[in-house]
């Protein structure tokens, strides 16, 4: 996971959490409120509307009953007064259709009825009479001594008008017998002023009679089944009179919210109901706009961490991105250095100072490199010139066999050999080691080389030509220090003499009569000194014979006997002399080539230090 | 190679260890050179533990015991080398310039004497 994709994880836990916590307990707060304030709403429309049938009942039906039952019952007024307010009465309570007065034992009744409402049924060819007047068994099915009977609930289909039925008992002196006043009261006005109510628009008021059925419904629509009416079903047949709120499933499967009350005197059950999502569409709002918001707050949230995560880890990157590139070997990219002053900038600023030291770093590298390629280059020219110097092509001689091979060391060694012929009988071998190694060594040897051509060419003893070559080597020597050791040998093929002078060098192995019974031996030491260093030094001569075919003289440097190996052995002149007493058979050639190889096996890959070289001269 | 110093009457001895070749000559003439723009004027060189020493080695010893004599009246001599090393003195000649002797003691004698 990046720091980018951790900076975001973070911010977003943190504006997700607190939004979160708040809009939850926003909502459950705002949810219990308007719970609480929908149901006391639906409580209060209750209650109005049962003040509604209440005062109907009271003043608009009672009230005129009342006043009519006063008047029949008076005995000061006579029938025709009597009949007369009686159609006052009537005149002042517009929901009172009919009014009929039933006396026991008398067939026909006096029915009264308003002349709108007359007029309403005619016009659907109805018997107002017929319609309206109430069986006298029926009447005295509702007959109640003490109190008024309110209920038979009827619908006229014909008309769409609901009636109900008011009976009310008539003081038994009145006609000397039972009788009974009832009157049909209909319902129109009533259905109009519950209809007219506020709460129509956002909800529905419904009113149900004892069974259960709909009023003010044409098709008496049968809700019995309900939960809620079966509850004031239960309350209408106890008597209780309330009001209360419960939550239903409505049989359209909406989640309903309903008040019921219940008028006294009136057997009907008031019912106000809403759908819970109406009720609380407040809540669902307030759900809506804070999902709004918190996205909204959320995706600013979002923004903000992106901003602040990539201007936090931007420089990161950059710098990541850098160290790669520098890592690939490009120092010549540019880090822009923010500017802030926090751990970053400083970051950066470091990064940029360690840049810029690699960059001085491989700079110098670069010309060291380039220094020392140069100076490698020029090591192996000398190298090449001082190899040019020695002989590579071998004369033919008649008598002799004669062959010299220098093996260099990786770096400018200081050997030396040569071979020339200085007269008709006259051959001069010389070897020598120039001390020290490098582009110096080669120059001294070059210097060394020239000057002994020169004396050799004009001397013909051995001795002879080393003492004056050290006395013009030091001449010329302006404060070197260096020194050559020099062995040097002139053959005469006539007589077979080998006069030898050494300056400083080792002395060579001899195959000859005068010594050893065809076996090498070194030549005896003689008192000498290396060239080079001090003047006026007599050098030593001495001499051997080569008679026979055969007889060798083997030439070498001290790289030949000084090589070690890995044990840090020496080779030695030991190994040395017994290497040429088993390769005593073979030609100069290819013995100088055995030694050299028999060596560098001994050495088995250590690196070689000195040069080695051999010369050897082999009477054929 | 390795090089210690010891100084007694102001002669020092100075014990190398290991080739005394043309790759190690010059750490030996480093530290000479140093001893001596420290004031010094007389060298032993102990041998005892040179294996091998080439013309290079030689060379060092040459020019380190010349300038001696030369310039401040100094010197330097050999104590105790192998055989093989005393052999290359004695082929190259130059016993007949530079005093080489049995122990580190009986050169510095010299010295003083």
């Amino acid at each position: 996971m990046s720091l980018r994709a951790k900076l975001l994880f973070l911010f977003t836990i943190l504006s997700i959490i607190p939004l979160g916590i708040a809009g939850r307990n926003m909502t459950q707060i705002t949810r219990d409120e308007l719970k609480s304030a929908a149901n006391d709403h639906l409580m209060s429309v209750a209650g109005q509307v049962t003040q509604v049938v209440e005062d109907f009942y009271r003043y608009s039906w009672m009230n005129p009953l009342l006043f009519i039952q006063k008047a029949v019952e008076n005995e000061s007024l006579a029938v025709n007064e009597k009949l007369s307010l009686l159609t006052e009465g009537m005149k002042n309570a517009p929901d009172l259709v009919a009014i009929q007065i039933s006396v026991e034992g008398v067939d026909s009744p006096l029915l009264v009825i308003q002349d709108e409402f007359s007029a309403l049924l005619k016009q659907s060819s109805l018997n107002a009479e017929h319609v309206l007047r109430l069986d006298p068994h029926e009447i005295a099915g509702h007959r109640n001594q003490q109190e008024a009977f309110v209920g038979g609930l009827t619908y006229l289909e014909q008309v769409d008008r609901w009636l109900l039925t008011i009976v009310i008992p008539l003081a038994e002196t009145t006609f000397g017998r039972t009788a009974t006043l009832a009157a049909r009261v209909n319902l129109e006005r009533l259905a109009a002023r519950i209809k007219e109510h506020s709460f129509n628009k956002t909800g529905f008021i419904t009113l149900i009679d004892a069974e259960g059925h709909k009023i003010f419904d044409s098709n008496r629509t049968d809700l019995s089944q309900c939960s809620l009416v079966k509850t004031i079903k239960e309350l209408l047949s106890s008597d209780t009179r309330t009001i209360g709120v419960v939550p239903y499933v409505s049989p359209s499967g909406e989640r309903m919210l309903g008040a019921y009350a219940l008028p006294t005197n009136l057997d009907v059950g008031i019912i106000v109901e809403k759908s819970e999502a109406f009720a609380y569409m407040a809540v669902t709002q307030m759900v809506k706009n804070l999902i709004l918001w918190v996205t909204v707050g959320f995706i600013v949230a979002i923004v903000g961490a992106i901003v602040v995560s990539v201007s936090l880890t931007r420089p990161l990157r950059k710098l990541t991105q850098a160290a790669r590139i520098i890592s690939e070997g490009d120092l010549s990219i540019n880090i822009e250095t923010p500017k802030s002053k926090d751990e970053i900038g400083e970051l950066s600023l470091a990064f940029e100072m360690m840049l810029e030291d690699l960059r001085s770093y491989i700079a110098r590298l670069t010309e060291t490199t380039k220094a020392k390629e140069r100076a490698e280059s020029e090591l192996k020219l000398a190298h090449d010139i001082q190899q040019s110097f020695l002989p590579r092509n071998f004369p033919d001689w008649e008598q002799i066999d004669i062959w010299g091979k220098c093996d260099p060391a990786r770096e400018v060694g200081g050997d030396y050999f040569d071979l020339f012929q200085i007269d008709d009988d006259h051959y001069g071998m010389v070897i020598g080691d120039v001390s020290g190694k490098g582009v110096p060594a080669a120059l001294f040897m070059a210097v060394s080389r020239t000057l002994f051509r020169i004396l050799s060419s004009r001397e013909l003893s051995p001795d002879l030509v080393l003492t004056e070559f050290n006395n013009k080597l030091v001449e010329l020597d302006q404060g070197s220090n260096m020194f050559i050791t020099l062995f040097y040998a002139v053959f005469n093929d006539k007589t077979h003499r080998l006069i030898y002078s050494s300056a400083g060098h080792n002395m060579p192995y001899v195959k000859g009569s005068r010594l050893s019974e065809g076996t090498f031996l070194m030549l005896p030491g003689m008192k000498t000194m290396v060239a080079g260093i001090m003047d006026g030094i007599t050098m030593p001569v001495a001499e051997t014979f080569l008679r026979r075919s055969g007889d060798t003289i083997v030439l070498y440097t001290d790289g030949m006997i000084e090589a070690d190996n890995e044990e840090g052995e020496i080779f030695g002149e030991e190994r040395l002399e017994t290497l040429l007493n088993h390769y005593t058979d073979l030609p100069a050639k290819e013995l100088c080539e055995m030694l050299i190889k028999e060596v560098k096996e001994f050495q088995a890959g250590r690196p070689q230090f000195d040069d080695m070289t051999v010369l050897t001269l082999k009477v054929k | 190679m390795k090089i210690t110093e010891n100084v007694q009457n102001n002669v020092s001895r100075i014990f190398l260890d290991g080739r005394f070749d043309a790759n190690t000559c010059g750490e030996v003439e480093q530290f000479i050179r140093k001893r001596i723009d420290d004031g010094m004027h007389y060298f032993v060189l102990d041998m005892e533990n040179v294996s091998f020493i080439a013309s290079a080695g030689l060379r060092v010893v040459l020019v380190i015991a010349k300038e001696l004599r030369n310039t401040s009246r100094g010197d330097l001599c050999i104590a105790s080398p192998q055989p093989n090393v005393r052999k290359v003195f004695e082929i190259s000649g130059i016993d007949n310039v530079l005093q080489i002797h049995e122990d580190v003691e009986r050169a510095a004698k010299g010295f003083l004497q």
